[in-house]
């Protein structure tokens, strides 16, 4: 009985232990992002607030763009619209190849899987300086489009296989009668296939997003104009100046974090579950 | 329209942007390798190996390689290690893996930069919390991002960052092992190291050894954290190949050489991206 009490309190000191190196780092982003400079900078450092204030994301909205040229709320949208266009197409795209590998019997299929596969294990970084002269011959350097572009076949992949596994375990049934009823491949896909998908299409998005939104070395490469900065990418300007202003780089890092974080925590099982599935697959 | 014929027709989407993505970059970048191919160059002209001559006899190269190498190994090897550890851990049958599984994903989906940011101000010599635990232990505040020890310090980042996620898969790994083994393995006497040592990691060892292959060829490749950590510095100490091409293309200017760098980078990927798709082949059938 002693044994059984000392093993579990062991057992509890090494899962808070392990909590506490994932989750210290991000309490020690998030909290100092409240503190103004005095207590910021304190040495030895105040573990909890004593005083919290907002001063540094008024200065990140505020004062920064009129002085320094940083505007957060800038890259933040150019992030936005770069990122949601994209996994858009990543969506269609994806779905639509995820059900010809589901469904389709044709010669040359694992010929096809085996390509996307491999296009999956080689990583955008590989194919920067191409891409680069491709995107300056079609002068689209520091244009949003052209991560609209490039984005969606780096994700792609994995989400096909996303949504191959997920539309292989819808019943046949289903669609072999509306196929009996006259309909095309396209009313099936639109109609039946996607509204039963609820959970696959949330998981495709979501992992796009967050991918996009993360990504540093395309946007990097391709966007580093200040007007066309993700958020990213703006953050990396932040740190790379001479003198970094820690109060603004942790608000805004701290703003850079929130997409990714609401949407995994609204969406963390489904997100969870496509990725264990898709990569179960591959 | 026949059925054959709209299954090919739905891959066309998806074909057209990995043509535009993989395909095309992927021979251009090996067309660049063999050309004079600068900024400045109007025409670029064929020069056979001579950009593969100059990168190869080029010290930088060969330091962003072993910093590569050693980035990759350190990085792969703990991420796994701790990752099995914390999964063997919550595999048991208690509370903490629901917590620990709903946060286990958090460091996986933020973005480098961010984690970049994090870690440089708890590395921070001046004000960090690292430095105030080394200080308040008695020693001496130490330059976590220094000449000496930049690269132990991203590949540390790096590990934090993947091995929650690395936990995951093996818990669904340890998950999917039968319950009756354990059981007719205790009854036989075994002691909890036996059961591990001769029943679970044996079991294991296929996903471990397939996840481990995937983790090298990410971490190898891997330039968003290393770059915003320390772009390679100080002195060259955390370069590794990807930031050297990069550096080559917007320092230097010169497209073939990072061309080039980037053919090495693409072989070294390719041939560990066989060894997967050979092992996981033989895995399934």
């Amino acid at each position: 009985m002693k044994r059984r009490l000392s093993s579990t309190m062991l057992y509890y000191v090494l899962i808070v232990l392990l909590l506490g190196v994932i989750l210290i780092p991000i309490y020690w982003l998030i909290m100092p992002s409240f503190l103004p400079a005095s207590e910021m900078f304190a040495f030895p450092p105040h573990l909890l607030p004593r005083s919290v204030t907002l001063k540094n994301y008024y200065d990140l909205f505020v004062t920064y763009p009129k002085t320094v040229t940083i505007d957060m709320f800038l890259y933040l949208r150019n992030s936005f619209i770069a990122c949601g266009a994209a996994s858009g197409i990543v969506l269609v795209i994806s779905v639509l190849a995820g059900y010809a590998l589901a469904r389709g019997a044709f010669r040359g299929k694992e010929t096809v899987r085996t390509t996307i596969l491999l296009t999956q294990m080689m990583p955008a970084v590989l194919f920067f300086i191409p891409i680069y002269l491709l995107m300056k011959g079609l002068n689209l350097i520091n244009n949003l489009l052209a991560l609209i572009l490039i984005y969606p076949g780096m994700v792609a992949p994995f989400s096909t296989f996303i949504s191959e596994a997920y539309i292989v375990n819808i019943p046949q049934e289903i669609e072999e009668s509306a196929l009996l009823d006259g309909a095309t491949t396209g009313t099936i896909l639109f109609r039946i296939i996607l509204p039963l998908s609820a959970p696959m299409v949330v998981a495709i998005l979501i992992y796009s997003f967050v991918w996009m939104w993360n990504d540093l070395i395309i946007s990097l490469v391709l966007c580093h104009a200040n007007e066309v900065r993700t958020a990213s990418v703006g953050l990396f300007s932040f740190i790379g100046a001479a003198t970094v202003e820690w109060g603004g780089l942790l608000a805004g890092t701290v703003l850079c974090i929130l997409p990714p974080l609401i949407l995994f925590a609204l969406f963390q099982r489904f997100i969870i579950q496509g990725i264990l599935a898709g990569s179960l697959k591959a | 329209m026949s059925r054959k014929r709209s299954h090919w027709f739905l891959l066309t989407p998806l074909g057209a942007f990995l043509l535009l993505t993989y395909l095309y970059p992927m021979f251009y970048q090996i067309l660049l390798s063999f050309e004079e191919h600068t900024l400045y160059t109007v025409e670029p002209y064929f020069v056979g190996l001579r950009n593969y001559v100059t990168v190869l006899h080029d010290p930088l190269f060969s330091t962003a390689l072993k910093n590569a190498f050693l980035w990759t190994a350190l990085s792969v090897f703990f991420q796994i290690l701790l990752g099995l550890f914390a999964a063997l851990l919550l595999h048991v049958p208690m509370r903490g893996y629901r917590i620990f599984r709903n946060l286990s994903l958090l460091p996986f989906v933020l973005p480098p930069v961010a984690i970049a940011v994090t870690w440089k101000w708890l590395y921070n010599p001046l004000y960090g919390l690292i430095n105030y635990f080394v200080v308040l232990l008695g020693g001496a505040p130490v330059n976590f991002l220094g000449r000496n020890l930049a690269l132990y310090s991203v590949t540390w980042v790096n590990i934090w960052k993947a091995f929650p996620f690395y936990a995951l898969f093996i818990l669904a790994g340890l998950q999917s092992i039968s319950q009756d083994v354990y059981e007719a393995a205790y009854i036989d006497g075994a002691t909890s190291y036996g059961v591990f040592r001769y029943i679970t990691l044996p079991l294991i060892r296929p996903l471990l050894l397939v996840m481990a292959l995937f983790a090298t060829v990410w971490t190898f490749n891997y330039f968003d954290l290393i770059y915003s950590m320390t772009q390679g510095g100080p002195g060259h100490t955390t370069e590794i190949l990807a930031t050297l091409a990069y550096k080559t293309v917007f320092l230097k200017l010169r497209f073939d050489h990072a061309a080039t760098i980037g053919v090495f980078m693409f072989l070294i990927n390719f041939v560990v991206s066989l060894v997967i798709l050979s092992l996981s082949r033989r895995a399934t059938s």
